[in-house]
């Protein structure tokens, strides 16, 4: 659920902004907001570039920790 | 014993020090006393030190000077002033990593490795080296410390984030630093101070006792002024530690003496990293290619997407780790920082994964192009420095943020760990350099390359001299 103060007609990238900093928990000043959801679009764009590529179920993510 | 011995002077390498000083032809002592004059000469122009460890450094050399007098080898970086990137610990001084907020944290209380490392081997820390706020950065612009300067024009940037790093080994302040590289931040600042940088593979050099920024990426390594004095250094920080899980476990390999080119298969890359790289940029890619006779081109078709995967897993992991920060203290950020960070903490989990499971694809395409290639050559920055403040740039026909801009060329590379040199090219006015990019753990061809260069006087790191002007 959003917050109440949230209208409804507002982008789907800024209404999921506003959640997801809700939940976490993350007081975000409202001066700053425009320049935070600048910088998360950049993000959903290159992130729908990453997404265009075909993975296959066996492409798992580079092995990083080795314990 | 001279006192005005070479091995003290702003052109001395880490060779000629270390060789001057086990020779007992100069004190470490005065090579030290030397360097701290240089730097506190060039701080208020360049600004390139947060913190100057003079008395440690004269201790330490001191302690050198005993060995050599009384028949010891203090090693083979015996007396060689360095300095670190504010990131890396340094027992006594809070690591800053190039923030307010870190500056409230108790003394690191004891170096990082990499730094003990460099001491053992004789070289003597002199102190700690400005940088982009908790490495996200490009530029070397700093909100609470102010940007370092480049010493060929201080005006103009450094790069970053290791931008202290470049603008205290291109001012001749001291003849070796260490820096990180989570996505260019070793290689775009000795692009832009004309020196030589070394990213080692993912996974090789000990990152314990260092502010991290992306787990899956970061990496330290050194800039100098030679490829063998980097072949020096990288193989005195070589070596085993238990304590840092993202270590490959590797034995240490080392590079030093470095040897001919003779057989190796050098190619340039094109596609992404001719698109996106200017006119001078191209041309020092031209200069180098010519000089290894490097005639063979190579496409890495999903370098573009490989650079998307990379600020996506920046953005979130570095988010991430400082959630808590932004939490608590949003308003002591820097600004350029700060609202990047507060983006990516909001990244769902599908575009980071789904980014993670690319780096694996990309790995396997590279190392395909890599079968019966040894070393790739490409631009390490599209450009050679901006001025300081600029915001925008003009590449592949648009304008586009310097800010982020100025690693296009080096973020698909770090993005799946393969050791690259930035080797400056010689040339008049602002410096810019090419990367030579190996296959993984190949450390030693890349330097072996960039050697051959210098030989050849295609790539050429000379002190700075025009923030005397």
């Amino acid at each position: 659920m959003l917050p109440s103060s949230e209208p409804a007609d507002q982008p789907p990238l800024a209404r999921y902004g506003r959640a997801a900093a809700a939940l976490l928990d993350l007081p975000i000043a409202d001066a700053r907001w425009p320049a935070v959801l600048d910088h998360l679009a950049l993000a959903e764009r290159l992130a729908a570039v990453v997404g265009q590529h075909p993975l296959t179920d066996a492409d798992e993510p580079a092995p990083v920790f080795r314990p | 014993m001279s006192a005005v011995h070479p091995a003290t002077g702003a052109r001395a390498g880490c060779g000629e020090i270390a060789a001057a000083v086990r020779a007992g032809a100069v004190t470490a002592s005065a090579v030290v006393e030397a360097a701290l004059a240089r730097i506190a000469e060039a701080q208020p122009v360049l600004n390139a030190f947060t913190a100057v460890t003079a008395e440690r450094a004269r201790r330490q050399a001191a302690a050198i000077d005993r060995m050599v007098a009384a028949g010891g080898d203090p090693g083979p970086l015996a007396g060689v002033p360095f300095a670190v990137k504010n990131l890396f610990d340094v027992a006594g001084l809070a690591t800053l990593a190039g923030s307010k907020i870190e500056a409230d944290s108790p003394p690191a209380g004891a170096d990082a490795p990499l730094v003990a490392r460099l001491e053992a081997a004789g070289a003597v820390l002199v102190g700690a080296l400005g940088m982009g706020e908790y490495a996200y950065d490009f530029t070397g612009r700093n909100a609470h410390y102010g940007p370092t300067r480049n010493p060929h024009d201080p005006a103009r940037m450094t790069g970053g984030s290791s931008g202290g790093s470049g603008g205290a080994v291109a001012g001749g302040l001291v003849p070796l630093a260490l820096g990180s590289d989570t996505n260019g931040s070793i290689r775009v600042p000795a692009s832009l101070c004309g020196l030589f940088g070394l990213k080692p593979t993912f996974g090789r050099l000990t990152r314990r006792g260092s502010f991290p920024f992306v787990a899956a990426l970061d990496h330290l390594g050194p800039l100098a002024r030679s490829a063998t004095d980097l072949a020096l250094a990288y193989d005195a920080m070589q070596g085993p530690d238990a304590e840092d899980p993202h270590l490959a476990g590797r034995p240490p390999e080392p590079a030093a003496p470095l040897g001919d080119i003779a057989g190796l298969r050098i190619a340039v890359l094109d596609g992404h990293f001719v698109e996106f790289a200017g006119p001078d940029a191209r041309a020092a890619v031209d200069a180098a290619a010519a000089a290894l006779g490097a005639i063979r081109r190579v496409t890495l078709a999903e370098a573009g997407r490989a650079r998307a995967a990379a600020y996506v897993i920046t953005a979130a992991e570095g988010g991430a780790l400082h959630l808590d920060r932004l939490r608590r203290r949003a308003d002591d950020f820097d600004p350029e920082t700060r609202d990047r960070l507060t983006a990516g903490a909001l990244i769902p989990a599908a575009w980071v994964s789904a980014a993670q499971r690319f780096r694996g694809v990309f790995r396997r395409q590279v190392a395909e192009a890599m079968h019966d290639v040894d070393v790739l050559i490409a631009a390490a920055t599209p450009c050679t420095a901006p001025a300081i403040d600029q915001q925008t740039m003009e590449l592949a026909g648009a304008i586009v943020p310097v800010r982020a801009n100025l690693g296009v060329l080096t973020q698909p590379i770090s993005f799946i760990g393969l050791p690259v040199v930035a080797a400056p090219i010689a040339r008049d006015g602002m410096p810019i350099a090419v990367q030579l990019i190996g296959r993984p753990w190949e450390e030693a061809t890349v330097l072996r390359v960039a050697a051959a260069l210098e030989r050849m006087g295609v790539a050429a790191a000379p002190v700075a001299e025009g923030w005397r002007d």
